[in-house]
């Protein structure tokens, strides 16, 4: 054996040498190469603000999983993104204006939170004459918006409270106990009372082992009516109707925004959609906006479909997820319409009729939802 | 973090790039201008500057499509210079290797013998964090090198060092090598 690896070594070095000859050029131009992005990187280094790892962003928290750290004032890097800057509040809410200073309450997840941009540059900065305070965090579901309302209560009182939701992942999230290992309260169906629940006890400062990192995500299957999307819508309602009580009970007035994924607001992207649903020809990429309003007309909500006042150019093309600045300036000023509503006392005229047997048949958003108000809001109904 | 010839979008890695880009441009302009006995070298060099970063004063996206561009070039460049280094590989080192023979013991002269081995996968972890081909590692060509009888392995390090400065980044978003499936 000896014989056989040192014969093998010695065909190996000889057979090596005409070989790089061969690749020398490639060797070279590579490693030339490999200079040239290195230096780019080295200046990106020197340029680029230093920024905190997302863990040092985000503190445990016994009823919501996690929520932003206090006082931050550091620069985090987005994924597939770029390095932006945070800053929170004394309770770790985006921006510095306390809750009491505030004339509309923006609940939501990582739109809420204003990711992807700086938090001065965000929806709830950019209009100085409204005053409003963003309550959010990355990864938030409808569950945690309920949460915070619940816990918020009289606080509420007499503000405009608008919640941002995004059926695209929080039709999902609220049914999961964790966000890519963050453990994270849900709504489960309580089989026996048949009545839906949040549930928290599983709530630790330890990771969820068995996470699926988020990497499945459901809401094709959601835009096809049947168990699936029924067991999410239905949980869904559970929770609207909670937030609702919610701020009734706080004297606060709700209104609703759900945040459409762009890939409904493109005909390449809905048909993607289609092809993700698993079944193209039932699929009806406006479903969720079609529920939720459901939902909205029984508790007596106003609902804003933001497929109605967003574009694709709304959102970060590239990471195909959130705004960039133009979607944060439409959505400041969509809030602005809002509010003038709300102050007109006109947002309640705006709350839909129960459309559940609408749902049943798949219908144009507009003609599940009643015609915007004479303001212009555009409201869905 | 595995070398890659791709630049993040990012504003200061796209900034960077340009900086880097522009200097070389002028630079390479300014030095031709010189050699070719041009009047003003410097003038060259300075106009070669502005013509490229002028249009992202004018058009902004124009620094990012620039990174595009770079990223898409080096994408394609990657995929030839991979078949390349793999053609050259396999006529010129791996069947020239092969004669010498094998040592791969399937385990058919002792049955009873597993030929699976146990892997530390803290270790295994930590030696996937280090692209560096002669890393003194675990597992992987490294350690196969270091394994008796096997040195001739280490003639295999500049090519596992240029394939993996010119894989596939994309194939890095699949499904991991590592997980077991049925179908």
């Amino acid at each position: 054996m000896p014989a056989r690896s040192t014969l093998r070594a010695l065909i190996a070095v000889a057979a090596v040498v005409p070989c790089l000859i061969l690749l020398l050029p490639v060797i070279v131009g590579g490693v030339a190469l490999l200079l040239f992005v290195s230096t780019v990187r080295v200046i990106g280094r020197v340029l680029e603000p230093a920024f905190v790892s997302w863990p040092d962003l985000m503190v445990f928290d016994r009823t919501l999983g996690w929520r932003p750290r206090p006082d931050l004032d550091a620069r985090y890097l987005a994924d597939r993104d770029d390095v932006f800057r945070i800053v929170t509040d004394g309770e770790g809410w985006p921006g510095r204006r306390p809750l009491y200073e505030s004339d509309v309450v923006v609940v939501g997840d990582s739109f809420a939170f204003g990711y992807g941009v700086d938090t001065p540059r965000s929806f709830a900065e950019l209009d100085p004459r409204l005053r409003v305070k963003a309550i959010g965090a990355p990864g938030y579901s409808m569950v945690q918006g309920v949460r915070l309302l619940e816990q918020f209560g009289p606080r509420l009182k007499g503000k405009l409270i608008v919640w941002f939701l995004y059926p695209e992942n929080d039709l999902q999230d609220n049914l999961a106990p964790e966000m890519r290992q963050y453990r994270a309260p849900f709504a489960r169906l309580d089989q026996v009372r048949g009545e839906w629940e949040i549930v928290d006890e599983h709530l630790q400062p330890l990771k969820w082992e068995c996470s699926n990192l988020d990497t499945t995500r459901l809401f094709p299957r959601f835009c096809v009516s049947g168990p699936f999307s029924t067991r999410a819508f239905s949980a869904c309602d559970y929770l609207i109707g909670r937030a609702e009580r919610a701020c009734r009970e706080a004297g606060a007035d709700l209104a609703v925004v759900t945040i459409p994924h762009p890939m409904q607001l493109t005909k390449r992207g809905r048909a993607r959609l289609a092809w993700q649903s698993g079944n193209a020809a039932l699929c009806d990429a406006d479903l969720s906006d079609r529920r939720i309003a459901d939902s909205c007309g029984r508790y007596g909500i106003a609902l804003v479909s933001g497929a109605q006042h967003l574009t694709a150019r709304d959102y970060k093309w590239r990471e195909g997820i959130h705004w960039n600045e133009r979607g944060h300036r439409k959505m400041a000023s969509l809030l602005a319409r809002i509010y003038d509503s709300f102050q007109a006392r006109l947002l309640h005229d705006s709350v839909a009729e129960p459309v559940s047997e609408v749902v049943a048949r798949p219908a144009p958003i507009g003609a599940a939802i009643k015609s915007p108000p004479a303001e212009g809001l555009g409201v869905g109904r | 973090m595995t070398p890659s010839l791709t630049i993040a979008f990012r504003r200061a890695e796209v900034a960077g790039f340009w900086l880097v880009t522009t200097g070389l441009v002028s630079l390479s302009i300014g030095l031709m201008a010189f050699v070719r006995g041009a009047p003003a070298p410097a003038a060259w060099a300075t106009a070669a500057a502005i013509g490229l970063v002028l249009p992202g004063l004018v058009w902004r996206p124009w620094f990012e499509t620039g990174v595009w561009f770079w990223n898409g070039s080096m994408r394609r460049v990657a995929a030839a210079l991979r078949t390349y280094v793999l053609a050259v590989s396999y006529y010129t080192l791996f069947t020239a290797i092969a004669c010498g023979g094998s040592s791969f013991d399937p385990g058919t002269r002792r049955p009873a013998r597993s030929t699976w081995h146990e892997r530390d996968r803290l270790a295994s972890h930590q030696d996937d964090r280090v692209w560096w081909p002669f890393a003194r590692r675990t597992h992987g060509l490294a350690a196969f090198a270091r394994t008796a009888g096997n040195t001739w392995a280490v003639t295999l390090f500049p090519l596992v060092f240029l394939l993996t400065l010119l894989r596939d980044d994309e194939q890095e978003d699949a499904v991991p090598g590592s997980t077991y499936t049925l179908y």
